[in-house]
């Protein structure tokens, strides 16, 4: 079979490695070693989808090492707020310009948030430019303290919990989100946020993007993922396996799994949820 | 003997005394006004730009003659009349009158004189008339020619929605209002001149606080002084001149989306103001209401609609803090296009008002990633066959172990809109890959080298 080769990469010991690694391959297969994920479907997707509806902060952890710079995972929280606050937002036969006021408002503060707006549902969205660190969090801020704003995503290197705090108690106050995304290395264990994830991209079965979400806290108090993060043995009140799926018209999300929690966990998370 | 003398003016000057002639205009109907456009010249503000080629199109007045027929009479006396006056002053006259401003503004463009007073006639007149007489600019017209669209009768059977290109919502706005199927606001030139306050201070003012005060003080008098005249103005204009002589005086400007500023939010954005000036002492404050309409009192209180009108003065206060401190063009909106090219799908610009509205997802029919790069990148990649997606790729020194790919997809140039792709770019032939830790990604083989670009990222 001709292997076509690029003009930088002629190396034949690199080729023999990836045949033998099993990465090279050709047509419509699927040559992972991946396990096979496990169904537990006792919960719902919306179990997930209410905790985020929450007024408050939430934080979205991610691991800089296993994500070029920059390459915040946006697309899953993105679409989740759609899914949450979208839902029947725009009701048939009625134009925007009649609910243009009722839609949801998001901003998205610093250009390392910001999504591709083809992403972005029938949402009114804002997309703030800003440099600075005291300007991005003047900016969280000042929306947060705003009616009119759904959510405010923003991602913060360093948010101790004095800020987190604050920006709770602003967030409940005008019944507001913040959605922070934070590198998993520079999290402090406490955190005033209402709810922590930690989101993972994993490999599919079935061609579709997919997210393993584990939620390590919920409502205010200290985070145990910080603690034993090192060990690398996260305790989770949840998890979700989340698949994005798409077709000509919408995008949605179906569960694929929720991993067994640990003594009932999740169960006493979702009550303290809702 | 006197002799007169010729100098040309610039556009701000020539908007200004067409407004003069607008309100010389007057005596013939209370309602006269002139575009938009020529509201935006003035000189003040650092304005949208223009493009000078369509000026000359839209110097003209537009004036409702609406409950003026027992005045004037026949129409045909009226226009004669108008002719009569203006000659008089030298200047001769292109009249069209029709139900729409629209459609009176293209007839008064292509003809000597033409009058269509009944609105089911309005789709007849203006179908042989170019697409530009619906008041867009000449480069929209130009896509619309490449496109095969020569006359307005072409645009107007096209579906709204389907009107490709960034210009595609403004072109329907027009079709819509030239046909009345949506209503048109006339900014009406009024004798009064716009509401304006200003103070010099013996001791100029360097404290903040102090500046602060002296601010509100004034725009609470400013308010004052409009109520008195029953106006709300739309929008403030702030002229602070600093002491020193070299520098430039500073404009700050507060928008609101509706003609009403309370005290507690003029309190606010009054505060971020003063804190975004850097400049050291100030010597003269003027305020300048513009944009006035009639004052309209709203109750407030168990209706629906008061919720309604306090998220927009939420909104409005939010959006006039953000403005103020980090400026207009770090505040941006994205505007949806109907293009599967993906960097011509969106477009991100500065904020606008009337731009602040719900996403339309044209571009939900294809399957593309949540974060596209401003420019490819490039990347090493194997292939095992020319139609297969890569199996190897190293991108940023790191090789990537691929598992998965789907493939390919061409993305070629939209040939009415041939300037729109950097040539090298024209054709490509894109793969979604997924590599071992389940991340996606969107690469495309450049067909003029066969290089490899890396254009995006499913996270």
């Amino acid at each position: 079979m001709p292997i076509k080769t690029s003009q930088k990469m002629r190396d034949p010991l690199l080729l023999i490695k990836l045949i033998e690694d099993g990465a090279i391959w050709h047509g419509d297969g699927c040559t992972s070693n991946q396990k096979t994920i496990e169904l537990f479907p006792h919960h719902t997707l919306d179990s997930f989808l209410q905790i985020l509806e929450h007024p408050g902060v939430h934080e979205f952890l991610f691991n800089e090492a296993t994500a070029p710079a920059s390459n915040i995972p946006l697309l899953l929280p993105t679409m989740s707020l759609n899914q949450i606050f979208n839902a029947e937002q725009i009701p048939l036969g009625e134009s925007h310009n009649e609910t243009q006021h009722d839609s949801p408002l998001y901003l998205w503060i610093g250009k390392d948030v910001w999504p591709s707006p083809y992403i972005l549902k029938n949402s009114r969205s804002l997309f703030i430019d800003v440099d600075s660190d005291k300007n991005k969090s003047w900016s969280i801020f000042t929306a947060l303290k705003s009616m009119a704003v759904t959510g405010v995503v923003a991602h913060l290197n360093k948010a101790p919990f004095p800020l987190t705090r604050r920006l709770s108690l602003i967030a409940k106050e005008h019944k507001t989100r913040a959605f922070l995304f934070r590198d998993i290395k520079n999290i402090t264990q406490k955190t005033a946020a209402h709810s922590r994830f930690i989101i993972n991209q994993i490999p599919s079965q079935t061609g579709a993007p997919t997210w393993r979400i584990t939620l390590t806290q919920i409502r205010e108090g200290w985070d145990r993922s910080a603690i034993e993060y090192v060990n690398e043995q996260i305790p989770k009140l949840a998890e979700w396996i989340i698949e994005m799926r798409q077709d000509e018209e919408t995008i949605s999300f179906n569960l694929s799994a929720i991993v067994p929690e640990r003594d009932g966990a999740t169960t006493e998370a979702l009550a303290l949820a809702s | 003997m006197a002799q007169r003398q010729r100098r040309s003016l610039s556009l701000p000057e020539c908007g200004r005394s067409l407004c003069q002639l607008g309100l010389w205009a007057i005596k013939f109907s209370p309602f006269v006004g002139v575009d938009d456009l020529i509201y935006k010249l003035d000189g003040d503000m650092d304005k949208i730009p223009v493009e000078e080629a369509i000026i000359p199109l839209y110097f003209g007045l537009i004036i409702d003659l609406t409950g003026t027929e027992k005045l004037h009479g026949e129409t045909h006396a009226l226009f004669n009349l108008i002719r009569r006056e203006f000659s008089t002053l030298g200047l001769s006259t292109q009249l069209g009158l029709a139900p729409t401003i629209g459609a009176a503004w293209a007839l008064s463009r292509q003809y000597e004189e033409f009058i269509c007073e009944e609105p089911d006639r309005i789709r007849e007149v203006l179908a042989p008339l170019p697409p530009h007489l619906l008041r867009i600019p000449l480069s929209v017209e130009l896509e619309l020619l490449e496109l095969g669209i020569q006359d307005i009768a072409q645009l107007i059977t096209i579906k709204r929605a389907l009107i490709p290109g960034r210009s595609g919502p403004l072109i329907a706005k027009r079709i819509n209002t030239a046909l009345g199927e949506t209503n048109e606001v006339l900014r009406v030139l009024s004798l009064k001149p716009p509401p304006i306050i200003s103070k010099r201070f013996e001791t100029p003012i360097s404290n903040k606080e102090t500046l602060e005060k002296a601010l509100s003080l004034l725009l609470d008098k400013l308010i004052q002084k409009c109520e008195d005249q029953l106006i709300s103005c739309r929008s403030f204009i702030f002229k602070l001149i600093p002491e020193d002589k070299n520098a430039s005086p500073i404009y700050k400007e507060i928008v609101l989306n509706r003609a009403t500023l309370d005290t507690k939010s003029s309190a606010t954005l009054l505060h971020v103001l003063v804190e975004s000036i850097t400049e050291g002492k100030i010597k003269e404050i003027s305020i300048k209401g513009s944009d006035p309409q009639r004052a309209q009192k709203v109750q407030s209180d168990f209706l629906e609609r008061a919720d309604r009108l306090m998220l927009e003065s939420s909104l409005s206060e939010l959006l006039n803090t953000l403005i103020l401190r980090l400026g207009r063009d770090n505040i941006k909106i994205a505007e949806l296009n109907e293009s599967f090219v993906p960097e011509n799908s969106y477009s991100l610009m500065p904020f606008e008002w009337r731009d602040l509205k719900p996403l339309d997802n044209l571009s939900l029919s294809f399957d593309r990633p949540s974060h596209i790069f401003d420019e490819p990148e490039p990347i090493d990649a194997i292939s095992l066959m020319p139609d297969k997606p890569p199996s190897q790729v190293r991108w940023r020194g790191e090789n990537l172990k691929i598992i998965h790919g789907l493939g390919p997809e061409r993305i070629a140039e939209e040939w009415w809109r041939r300037r729109s792709v950097p040539e090298h770019y024209r054709i490509r032939d894109y793969f979604k890959l997924q590599d071992s830790t389940g991340k996606w990604y969107w690469v495309f083989r450049r067909n003029t080298d066969l290089n490899w670009f890396l254009h995006g990222i499913w996270h």
